[in-house]
């Protein structure tokens, strides 16, 4: 079931799910996933042209001045390809400088974004794996002219090919994000080794000296965490929605007893579980998404309950398309593996179903 | 969709309408009702004096067209889209204000609308906004439930009338009602799904017995009996053995009855305030981890409704879609009675009119009650199927 999309929007949808098929087919997925840079320099600079990079920038830097909702049909496209790189956190970091930046930083960094030639990330976990404000203990200490920067980031989304990392600190005021160039002094980037392929890395920082105009003073974290976990939602939406074409169709295909396997009841009724599920996570997100893009005072809220239900969700979609697969699905060759383990990035990034769960317990005053 | 400034302009009409109109009675009911809140038979209806201001604000809302607010305006509807309607129900039961949804109002009405003849539109539609007229559907038999097609109960011609004989089962309502929406067989010789009509018939009718069916919850379910039963040829709707297709596209209409979020809201709304009152001891950490879990699903499923009510607005009718939110409806509804009962834990032994039975018992028959809506219009294991052949395209088992 689809949700209410204006014209525009179809056509938004349409044209991504177009340029997707023919640029990133699954043997991308399989070359990205092997490559040391773990994206495409061609495609990137294709999405650009598109203007997928700029879509939430105004137009004054380049941009096409888009919602929020409106990137979350595009990255939804995006998960139902795989699309492998920095996509997703490179419009995290457009998200934070569209709406915290000063003129000058959106003015620097901006353009670049939006004609793809340079790669933003962020980075937030550190060595607790988890996503609340109180596990950001890396220290901001203020200088007289900035920031000096101490400690170790880690799960730092394509940190090996960022131009840019904004850096969560905790300071004497409040938290702060420091635009840190990847080849900063006292800057080191080691690439972790990832069951799903995703090119995660630990960010360790020493002495590094930010000036006062790369920081950004962040009044509501809530706000940039719940982008950045809105656009996991987005992504796996897309992710589970093909999981359950790639299975319906396989039930069609292999015969077991005489008949395909789609046509016994068993079959069936998880197939139908699967509907509810990828229909529930679509709404769910979309709505955390308008919330988001209205900003509506129930948007953090609407977030956590979004990624709850997707966390939790989106493993029973794969795991029914696993076993309705059979042992072919364990297999390298055949396509579903990708979407299996790739679907455990979506669900732990940004928080899994019981983090999101306490929280909401905290907001509903249970 | 409708911009989202009209749309929010209508619902501060709705509010403004509601202030206005609704009667002071009922403004301050406390209800914690719920989904039984529009259920007959209840404390309310003892009361005379919230009797008269229930129809007097009937009376209002059919002037507004409002009682039906799904129907064409031609017919003394609201001829609202189902956007517009959302935001009807929702702020109804924000302010209390009854709904008066019965099945004349939100199934047979609607069906009439789509397949009856003009004639049948003039002559049976003014009753059941009147309230002069109430409906009970005959559909389901003791051998013929999930498998409809397979019916038996027989409607024979004879002149310019049917003559009906046969047994029908867990009919809602047939108690009060004084007409029926009855699926007969008028072809024994066509295949299954062909030789089925959907006729009007009188439930005062000689030849017609109505037996109320003893149950865990008192809910109004009845066995009826025809015998020779006349039924005039003008009571058949639309065409002769095309029923069975009328009926389907009935049943996406009852699945699809968006209004149901609204009154799973209220209930949770009501566990809520419950886990926050000094009424229970602290919540066990594992009630607390459901209770947040049913107000996520309750999230998710005003998205599906949503969903289903953006298709309709473009014109497309739900199919599988409404099976989506009616099984996973009426499986959250059983979910959120028995995370009440986790909360209440030995209180929810207690039954109605025991004075120590939190929420006056409601939880303990919500949680009886819940059971069954997984079998009604379609059971959970018919929904997914319709999910698999209809929306998926996977054969028939």
């Amino acid at each position: 079931m689809d949700v209410g999309l204006n014209e525009e929007q179809e056509l938004l949808k349409n044209s991504a799910r177009e340029l997707l098929e023919k640029e990133c087919p699954e043997a991308h997925v399989r070359a990205m996933e092997a490559d040391a840079n773990g994206y495409s320099p061609e495609l990137w600079r294709k999405l650009a042209e598109l203007g997928w990079h700029g879509l939430m920038i105004p137009a004054e830097f380049g941009g096409s001045g888009l919602t929020f909702y409106d990137l979350c049909i595009v990255v939804e496209e995006a998960g139902r390809a795989l699309l492998p790189g920095p996509f997703i956190p490179n419009q995290v970091a457009a998200g934070l400088l569209v709406s915290s930046g000063s003129a000058s930083q959106q003015k620097k960094y901006l353009p670049g974004i939006a004609d793809g030639s340079r790669i933003h990330t962020y980075a937030f976990a550190e060595s607790t794996g988890r996503w609340s404000a109180d596990d950001i203990a890396l220290q901001a200490r203020r200088t007289s002219n900035g920031i000096v920067l101490n400690g170790a980031k880690l799960f730092v989304p394509n940190a090996n090919v960022a131009d840019v990392i904004w850096v969560l600190a905790r300071s004497d005021r409040g938290f702060v994000a420091a635009a840190v160039p990847r080849t900063a002094k006292g800057v080191r980037v080691t690439t972790l080794t990832t069951m799903t392929g995703e090119k995660l890395g630990e960010v360790v920082l020493e002495n590094v000296s930010i000036a006062k105009d790369e920081v950004i003073e962040i009044s509501d974290l809530h706000n940039f965490s719940n982008r950045a976990t809105v656009l996991e939602c987005a992504y796996q939406v897309g992710l589970v929605g093909r999981d359950l074409e790639i299975t319906v169709d396989y039930a069609k295909n292999r015969v077991a007893f005489g008949r395909p396997i789609g046509a016994f009841q068993a079959i069936q009724h998880k197939a139908a579980d699967m509907v509810t599920d990828v229909d529930g996570m679509r709404f769910i997100t979309y709505r955390a998404a308008a919330a988001i893009a209205d900003r509506d005072p129930s948007a953090n809220l609407k977030v956590a309950m979004a990624k709850a239900w997707c966390s939790d969700a989106s493993r029973r979609v794969v795991a029914h398309g696993q076993q309705i697969h059979g042992a072919i699905g364990f297999t390298k060759e055949y396509i579903v593996q990708l979407y299996f383990r790739r679907q455990k990035h979506g669900e732990l990034f940004w928080g899994d179903a019981d983090f999101h769960r306490e929280r909401i317990a905290e907001m509903l005053s249970l | 969709m409708a911009a989202r400034e009209e749309l929010d302009l209508f619902r501060s009409q709705v509010v403004e309408f509601i202030e206005a109109e609704l009667p002071d009675a009922l403004k301050n009911v406390a209800t914690i009702r719920s989904a039984f809140e529009e259920e007959p038979g209840g404390s309310d209806h003892a009361d005379p004096a919230l009797k008269s201001a229930k129809s007097q604000w009937r009376e209002s809302l059919r002037k507004k067209g409002w009682l039906s607010p799904a129907w064409p305006q031609k017919f003394g509807g609201g001829g609202l889209s189902p956007a517009h309607q959302f935001i009807l129900i929702d702020e109804f039961i924000k302010h209390n204000a009854p709904r008066f949804f019965d099945m004349g109002l939100g199934m047979i009405g609607p069906t009439i609308i789509s397949h009856g003849r003009e004639e049948q539109k003039e002559r049976m539609l003014p009753p059941i906004l009147s309230g002069e007229d109430e409906w009970c559907e005959l559909f389901s038999e003791p051998a013929a439930g999930s498998d409809l097609a397979g019916l038996k109960c027989r409607a024979v011609k004879d002149g310019d009338e049917y003559v009906v004989n046969g047994q029908k089962i867990w009919t809602t309502y047939a108690n009060r009602a004084n007409w029926g929406l009855l699926m007969a067989r008028t072809d024994a010789e066509a295949p299954r799904h062909k030789g089925i009509s959907m006729l009007r018939v009188n439930m005062k009718a000689p030849g017609v017995t109505v037996r109320l069916i003893n149950n865990l919850t008192n809910h109004e379910f009845n066995e009826v009996f025809f015998e020779d039963v006349r039924v005039p040829a003008t009571d058949l709707i639309g065409e002769e053995n095309r029923g069975f297709y009328y009926l389907m596209s009935l049943l996406d209409t009852e699945r699809s009855a968006v209004s149901q979020v609204a009154s799973i809201e209220k209930t949770l709304e009501s566990l809520f305030k419950l886990a926050r009152s000094e009424t229970l001891p602290p919540l066990s950490k594992a009630a607390k981890a459901e209770l947040v879990n049913r107000a996520i699903e309750v999230e998710v499923l005003r998205g599906l409704s949503q969903g289903v009510a953006e298709l309709q607005f473009k014109g497309r009718p739900p199919v599988h879609q409404a099976s989506v939110l009616k099984l996973y409806h009426t499986e959250l509804a059983q979910r959120i009675a028995s995370t009440g009962m986790k909360m209440i834990e030995t209180h929810g032994l207690l039954w109605r009119g025991e004075g120590r039975a939190p929420l006056d018992g409601m939880i303990a028959q919500q949680y009886l009650y819940a059971s069954t809506l997984t079998l009604q219009v379609g059971t959970s294991e018919i929904q997914r199927n319709i999910i698999a052949t209809r929306g998926l395209g996977l054969q028939r088992g």
